[in-house]
């Protein structure tokens, strides 16, 4: 069962990294077009996201179980992801933020700014996770090993030799 | 040793992401709360409501005096069509779309509430009390030494000042911390108090627009 929803939160975790590095991107972009700046000064957001993509990336290809394996890694990762496109939405649709008919452009886009300086403290605790968790050794599960063993019986008891079993 | 150092860095990395867990539930209830809160609305009928009325009656005898004036055979100097087409537009003005929504809404959010304020300083403000209002008053001097119209001066200026705040409240709904009780207060009434507020500037503009309308009525002539 934990497998199941494990996997399952490792897929999910790479299809809203995709979806919310869209919803920041075209956020962005707009913002810069606004502003007259070239997209590349806005490479400071983007690079936490190349970052993570590739430790993930890594984690999968080099078989990682400690992190892939890792449920409540998935689960933040899932969490934190959703926190951007929720704000992500909340930049683009929601019409009771009142700053967004302050500029005109129907984007709150202060509201994202402000919201975008601890997201990014989130990434890199993710990523500065991932590493830390990519030094350790995956967890060894625990086998039941049986071994036959015999054992000397004092006369006294039996004189049958008695077979006694040792786990591991 | 090197069993230590795997479990040090496993234990600081669950720390790091635990942290990020942290943060992130903070983020998400931090804006569902306010997402919650920045929808609240206030209920208002405009049959019932004592400013919506007070204006709706100050705005009825501004058009009673404004009928009242002599369009011809006076000889005060005064420009009776250019006074008669101000004040009337002044009164269009009063009675815009904004104002008139109001009659059939039931309940109000901060929307509504901003765009009242928005209407109100752009078409009374800006339109009628600085443009046509001061063009009527203060640009003919033959009038300039008169007391009364020092004192519409000063209470022109004071309209002017006074929901400058105004603007800057409605705007900071959207950037919603835990810094201060006033911001989160301001917040969550942000709705009924600022439409209280905009609702009595609409008021003392129409004040003044009936002050000055019976100031013309009684300069310029005729029965009321």
């Amino acid at each position: 069962m934990k497998k199941i929803i494990n996997s399952l939160f490792s897929i999910i975790k790479v299809v809203l990294l995709l979806i919310s590095f869209i919803f920041v991107f075209y956020v962005t972009m707009t913002l810069y077009e606004i502003l007259g700046k070239n997209i590349l000064d806005a490479l400071d957001i983007f690079v936490p996201y190349f970052l993570l993509l590739l430790l993930l990336i890594l984690n999968y290809v080099l078989h990682q179980k400690q992190i892939t394996g890792n449920l409540f890694y998935n689960i933040t990762c899932c969490l934190v992801f959703l926190v951007i496109i929720f704000i992500s939405y909340r930049t683009m649709f929601d019409e009771n933020m009142l700053v967004r008919y302050r500029s005109g452009y129907n984007m709150s886009f202060y509201y994202f700014l402000d919201m975008m300086k601890p997201l990014k403290a989130m990434f890199y605790l993710l990523i500065a996770g991932n590493i830390c968790l990519m030094v350790t050794k995956p967890e060894e599960k625990i086998k039941h090993v049986v071994v036959e063993k015999e054992v000397d019986v004092p006369k006294k008891i039996s004189d049958r030799k008695k077979k006694s079993v040792v786990t591991r | 040793m090197r069993t230590m150092f795997q479990n040090y860095f496993k234990t600081i990395g669950m720390a790091l992401v635990g942290l990020a867990f942290g943060f992130a539930f903070f983020y998400l209830f931090l804006n569902l709360y306010h997402y919650q809160e920045i929808r609240r609305t206030t209920y208002f009928d405009a049959s019932a409501d004592a400013s919506y009325l007070q204006l709706e009656e100050t705005l009825v005898r501004i058009e009673n005096n404004i009928s009242s004036i002599q369009k011809s055979g006076n000889n005060s100097g005064i420009n009776v069509v250019f006074v008669e087409t101000g004040l009337k537009s002044c009164v269009n003005n009063f009675r815009n779309e904004e104002i008139l929504a109001l009659k059939e809404k039931k309940q109000l959010d901060i929307v509504d509430v901003y765009n009242l304020y928005n209407d109100y300083e752009n078409k009374i403000l800006n339109d009628c009390i600085v443009t046509k209002i001061s063009s009527i008053l203060f640009d003919n001097d033959k009038y300039e030494d008169l007391d009364y119209k020092k004192i519409l001066k000063y209470y022109r200026d004071d309209l002017l000042q006074d929901t400058s705040y105004l603007k800057k409240d409605l705007n900071n709904n959207s950037t919603y911390h835990f810094s201060t009780d006033s911001t989160s207060i301001t917040v969550k009434n942000g709705v009924r108090d600022s439409f209280y507020e905009v609702l009595s500037a609409y008021n003392r503009a129409a004040k003044f627009l009936e002050i000055v309308s019976e100031w013309y009525s009684s300069e310029l002539g005729g029965a009321r």
